[in-house]
């Protein structure tokens, strides 16, 4: 080995470190397996014994070419590879490789009205996952999908469809079935005497393929002054986060929010100067990113960010005239934003459908177009006119995809999830009067005034009201909430809320 | 072999059977794990490059140097008038011509360009082999690869019936 050579192991895999058996995390029997890409529990126990029948075939094939190529094949690949052999059942199921493997978008979940969670597998052909989730079915009569982050979801679980009080939040892997139940919040007060116990409202969930051992839930606390709990796979344990102390920007806006490089990033754009915060799995902010300048001014729900090939995407949509603009974040260091794309979205619409009628749903407040994710890999993004049709849209060649067709894909009223499967960063959107026709309220931000109490801002439009209002429901911590009401025509929605949000902060 | 020029520094590379090779820092350093050798200092002298042949780390370096963003170094490639679109398309061919070898090479390669962390050799030779196996049945990738089925009939009925999926 020549000196330095032990260096090749940290970006490569040497063929040393292939030959161990894989790291299997199994440290406490006693908790429930961890819901993240697969670590088949029948395997544990096989591997000492394997080689031996493999090594005729070692002499041939070592296993450091053989990673090398599993570790570039899709997650489907892999699973059929486990039938190869018992070798190429270790490695297929090896951690290390799925998270390298698992680069396909492989589709999207949605929520229909009609026969409730879907999911639309990207390359056609049969659903991947069950999405009815049975595994879930036989502790809960009743499941509301809250979120998708990458391959994992959080579940809104009801033990009895009567009991709408009671419920519980569970993370799942729908692809594995294996879920687990987050515990209540409680932890112990300063003084190490009391136990401190909070509401579990509003979770959000971080899921990060590049270290998939654990996973992480944010929950702002509505009881108390900027503290966020943070809860993690690994610890099992709910701890608070003060890292929100000085900062006017919101905790947590799901629709706008993308994992990279081991980090949320938050797309805020109801202040003054609009930014991308970046705050780690601990809770805490560690960076504040600019956005460019001929983005000031970009509407909130029309905007939101992604990450492909590595970089940091953000796209800002005009919501009068629908042309759609992509930056692409090519220094992070620097902060330099260049301008990747712009297309007339209406455009790409009017091609696949050239029947459609007239620009309805202009007046109840809902966004007609919207961009809902880009793809992990190519130049490619998805879009959606929240009806019926979803489109693909190649940004190198111009080629626009159908998605789907069916004329049931799409109801009025919607929550949309876009979901990635097996190692991607994903998001969450949602479209905000469906959310709250359906659930009652939203939690569109979280913001402090200058006047040190917290501010929660939350949308809220039962289905009592029409859908064109708007309220605009504010919380000043828990004793002294004071709403205000405030009926907003659709048009000038977006537009209120910005000078409401301003006014909050001079 | 590249031949030392003014201002060019040149490394020595030694394969384990007792070549060396004399190539340019340049062409080195498309080998992450040499960079950082060199970047640490610790390649004054000559680097022996272990596990790896000389037939093997000829054909690497042969690889770098084609691939080595410098003009100058193999004089076909680069020059200020061919446009960018052309070179790549001429590596291109080049790569595809390149990776025609017996299989048992393309893992010996696969291997040298994991340990040396030279990525783009280490795409060329896996995705050539996956575009050779991912379509195949599983018979064909035993045979292919050589690779004896080990399962009981019962055992790979099970694994096969958990992965059902993966074959729809």
């Amino acid at each position: 080995m020549p000196p330095g050579g032990g260096e090749a192991s940290k970006h490569g895999r040497t063929a040393k470190e292939q030959s161990n058996p894989p790291a299997i995390r199994r440290r406490d029997e006693s908790r429930p397996a961890p819901p993240f890409p697969a670590v088949d529990s029948q395997l544990l126990g096989s591997s000492p014994r394997q080689r031996q029948p493999a090594a005729a075939a070692a002499a041939i094939l070592s296993e450091g070419p053989l990673v090398e190529i599993l570790a570039r094949l899709p997650y489907r690949s892999l699973c059929r590879f486990k039938c190869v052999s018992k070798q190429w059942l270790k490695l297929c199921s090896d951690p290390k490789i799925i998270k390298t493997a698992s680069q396909t978008l492989s589709g999207f979940f949605h929520n229909h009205l009609a026969c409730g969670l879907c999911f639309d597998n990207l390359s056609g052909g049969r659903p991947l996952v069950d999405a009815s989730l049975p595994f879930l079915r036989e502790s809960y009569e009743r499941i509301k999908l809250e979120q998708c982050s990458t391959s994992l979801l959080l579940c809104k679980c009801w033990e009895s469809e009567s009991e709408q009080d009671e419920c519980d939040f569970v993370v799942c892997n729908p692809m594995t079935k294996q879920w687990t139940v987050l515990p209540p919040i409680e932890w112990l007060d300063e003084d190490g005497e009391d136990t401190e116990c909070f509401k579990l409202m509003y979770p959000f969930l971080v899921f990060d393929p590049a270290a998939p051992s654990h996973f992480v839930v944010f929950v702002p606390l509505l009881e108390t002054d900027d503290v966020l709990a943070v809860y993690s796979w690994e610890t099992g344990q709910w701890t608070p986060s003060s890292g929100w102390d000085n900062c006017p920007y919101p905790a947590v806006v799901p629709e706008c929010a993308v994992l990279m490089n081991g980090m949320m990033h938050f797309l805020h754009l109801f202040i003054d100067e609009p930014l991308i915060a970046a705050v780690d799995i601990e809770g805490e902010v560690c960076r504040e990113i600019h956005l460019p300048e001929e983005t000031i001014g970009a509407t909130p729900g029309y905007s939101s960010l992604g990450c492909s090939q590595g970089l940091l995407h953000a796209w800002f949509m005009n919501p009068l005239d629908y042309v759609l603009a992509v930056w692409v974040l090519k220094d992070y260091a620097t902060e330099e934003w260049t301008l990747k794309h712009t297309v007339a979205v209406l455009d790409l619409f009017e091609e696949t459908e050239p029947d459609q009628e007239e620009d309805c749903d202009q007046e109840d407040g809902t966004h007609k177009y919207d961009m809902f994710a880009i793809h992990p890999e190519h130049n490619a993004i998805f879009l959606t006119d929240w009806r019926e049709v979803n489109l693909s849209y190649d940004m190198d060649s111009g080629q626009v995809h159908h998605m789907c067709t069916s004329g049931d894909f799409l109801a009025v009223y919607l929550l949309f999830l876009a979901l990635r499967i097996w190692g991607f960063g994903s998001r969450m959107i949602t479209e905000k009067s469906a959310l709250c026709h359906v659930f009652g309220v939203v939690l569109v931000a979280f913001c402090r005034s200058h006047s040190s109490s917290p501010v929660a801002l939350v949308w809220i439009c039962p289905p009592s009201i029409p859908s064109y209002a708007l309220w605009v429901l504010l919380f000043c911590g828990v004793e002294q909430c004071w709403l205000t009401v405030e009926v907003l025509k659709a048009r000038s929605v977006q537009w209120a809320m910005l000078s409401y949000m301003n006014y909050l902060v001079n | 072999m590249a031949t030392r020029e003014a201002g060019k520094k040149m490394i020595m590379l030694k394969s384990p059977d007792g070549m060396e090779f004399e190539v340019e820092e340049a062409v080195a350093m498309e080998s992450q794990t040499i960079r950082k050798m060199i970047e640490d200092d610790c390649a004054d002298t000559a680097i022996l490059i272990p596990n790896i042949n000389s037939k093997i780390l000829s054909r690497v370096i042969e690889y770098c140097n084609k691939h080595v963003p410098t003009t100058g170094a193999t004089g076909a490639a680069a020059s200020d008038t061919v446009a960018p679109a052309a070179l790549a398309e001429d590596l291109k061919i080049w790569d595809a011509e390149f990776i025609k070898v017996n299989r048992a090479t393309r893992f010996d390669l696969i291997q040298a360009a994991s340990y040396l962390n030279i990525k783009g050799l280490l795409d060329l030779t896996s995705q050539t082999t996956i575009d050779t196996i991912s379509d195949n049945s599983l018979e064909e990738i035993r045979s292919f690869l050589s690779t004896k089925n080990d399962y009981l009939p019962e055992e790979e009925q099970t694994i096969r019936r958990e992965n059902q999926w993966a074959f729809q």
